[in-house]
């Protein structure tokens, strides 16, 4: 039984690290799980310029990678992105 | 012992089960830190300062009418930085906080609220430039929640940025409220209400009684690729103590019931883009009946390396500021005669509220409806990239007043006022050079060439033309 138990969390316990590492090298024939669903993202700190782009990047992979309905959440995250940039640049009082 | 490792196994899996949630919450950062050198006979002067603008930067509105002809160049350094920390649980749902620290100028104060001799400002908001610093001056923007509540349903709740569909001639600011937006295809609807002011604590001691507060409706819609619609309501109440929208300097109990709607478009061909819109009002803005409009238009040309462009605003105004029907267009004021609404889109700097303007923001025409004078302005310009590092742009704007009325100055020679209505020219060209990654060093530098609206309105003549110079150092992140 305790075998069983310390088998199974070993298990869990490393596959979370993989997905970790996983997220550390993005193939680019990878979907970006980061940007699509806040999954995957220990070690992703981005300054907004870095964002648009990495967002962009994967807009470019088109349908090759991404069904349309993800296309469509990334043309919105793009949206929320650019609305981040313009709100910290805003003039005014 | 056996209950014992039972309940380590228990434990184990909590913890593991805790760690893994934790990755789940995104936390991002952002933000900008921005000093800029302004040498300016306009902007930290008296022109721009009718009453306590030592403090604010100024009081927004363009004022030569009595004063000195002549103005002393204001040599000053103004720094801000914004600070935006998102919490984001999944791809649904995260609560979104940005705050904001500004000097209006180095030098203005420090050790708090108490310290600031005469002479000085006070410390608190944008205060704490002087030596020794040690001043509370955190300013919060915005705190609210971002979800999608359903498929295709996007709730924005709290305290946000919202602008209104037609290039911010009616409101463009921080404001509380809830607002809902869809996406059906190429249909996008939104409906939202917000409070922007409730003085009730001033008037009747109820809270939510007498207020000042938005419903609005709008839509999108996406006619083919290179052509997009839209159409929105706005409802405008207001029962508060706020600030003339016909007036900027009169803050008392405001009467406005006043229905918006509007019409904007937007159509690319090629290396073309042509946009605009128009909105008309009717209603009563403090018991007068008003029917008001305005009409914009602009153009965008990829010609030759770079990208010319042109605008054209005209606003309704109204002859008679006290009595009868009114064309005087209404717009979004906050309390304190500040405008919570601006038109960017001619590239102006001193005629027009300037893009790059923090806490010191003045211009001559400073809110949409002008003092109930209204406007018509025509605006050109060109933006040329020079290389990925370096780029430019040259604009030129013409404008004046649409109607003449008891805000527009006196001439001290006459004793009458100028036969004139046009405001001015401006010219203005600016450069921005990326120094790193974020990091980017500009300047603008802008001329007025004033129009026989100011004929003799100074003390002793003519105000002499307003310039404004400004080296910009900005890092956004």
């Amino acid at each position: 039984m305790k075998k069983v138990l310390i088998a199974l969390l070993t298990a869990v316990a490393l596959s979370a690290t993989s997905m970790a590492f996983a997220a550390d090298a993005p193939k680019t024939s990878a979907k970006d799980e980061c940007l699509l669903a806040a999954k995957n993202c220990k070690d992703q700190v981005d300054s907004i310029q870095q964002k648009i782009k990495r967002i962009n990047t994967e807009i470019k992979k088109g349908k090759k990678v991404y069904s349309a309905e993800e296309l469509k959440k990334l043309q919105q995250k793009l949206k929320e992105a650019d609305d981040i940039l313009n709100n910290l640049e805003k003039p005014g009082h | 012992m056996k209950r014992s490792r039972v309940l380590a196994a228990v434990l184990t899996l909590g913890i593991v089960a805790a760690a893994t949630s934790a990755f789940a919450l995104e936390n991002e950062f952002h933000g900008l830190f921005s000093a800029r050198y302004i040498n300016s006979n306009f902007n930290g002067t008296n022109t721009t300062s009718f009453s306590d603008g030592a403090r604010y930067g100024g009081d927004e509105h363009y004022m030569p009418q009595g004063k000195p002809k002549d103005v002393f160049s204001a040599n000053f350094i103004e720094q801000r930085a914004r600070l935006q920390y998102i919490a984001k649980a999944s791809a649904d749902l995260k609560l979104v906080t940005q705050f904001e620290l500004d000097y209006t100028y180095w030098g203005n104060s420090s050790y708090g609220l108490n310290a600031a001799p005469a002479g000085f400002s006070a410390a608190g908001r944008n205060g704490g430039g002087a030596i020794g610093a040690d001043t509370v001056n955190l300013e919060t923007k915005h705190i609210y929640l971002d979800a999608n509540v359903a498929k295709n349903v996007n709730m924005k709740l709290g305290m946000q940025p919202y602008n209104d569909a037609f290039k911010g001639v009616l409101f463009d600011a921080d404001m509380a409220g809830i607002a809902f937006s869809s996406g059906y295809n190429k249909f996008i609807p939104s409906i939202g209400y917000f409070r922007f002011n409730d003085t009730g604590v001033q008037q009747d001691k109820v809270l939510g009684h007498l207020t000042n507060d938005l419903f609005l409706l709008d839509g999108k819609y996406e006619v083919s690729k290179g052509l997009k619609v839209g159409a929105a309501y706005y409802l405008f109440r207001n029962n508060s103590f706020t600030t003339n929208s016909n007036l900027l300097n009169d803050i008392a109990k405001q009467d406005v019931k006043m229905s918006t709607f509007g019409l904007n478009a937007e159509y690319t061909t090629g290396p073309l883009t042509l946009n605009g819109f128009g909105v008309f009002q009717v209603g009563t803005a403090n018991q007068r009946a008003t029917t008001a409009w305005a009409l914009n238009s602009g153009a965008k040309l990829k010609v030759g390396p770079g990208t010319a462009r042109c605008e054209f605003l005209y606003v309704s105004g109204d002859n008679n500021i006290a009595t009868g029907h009114s064309n005087a267009f209404y717009s979004v004021f906050n309390h304190i005669g500040l405008a919570e609404h601006g038109y960017y889109d001619n590239e102006m700097a001193i005629l027009g509220r300037d893009k790059n303007a923090y806490t010191t923001d003045n211009s001559i025409i400073s809110t949409a409806g002008n003092d109930a004078q209204g406007q018509i302005g025509g605006y050109i310009g060109y933006d040329l990239p020079i290389n990925a590092k370096l780029t430019t742009a040259f604009n030129a704007g013409f404008a004046a007043v649409a109607k003449e009325n008891a805000n527009k100055p006196t001439n001290n020679k006459t004793g009458m006022k100028n036969g004139s209505n046009y405001l001015g020219t401006e010219i203005n060209a600016e450069a921005t050079y990326q120094l790193l990654e974020g990091l980017s060093v500009g300047t603008r530098v802008a001329y007025v060439i004033l129009g026989d609206y100011y004929k003799d309105v100074a003390l002793n003549g003519t105000p002499v033309n307003p310039y404004d110079a400004k080296l910009i150092f900005k890092y956004v992140f």
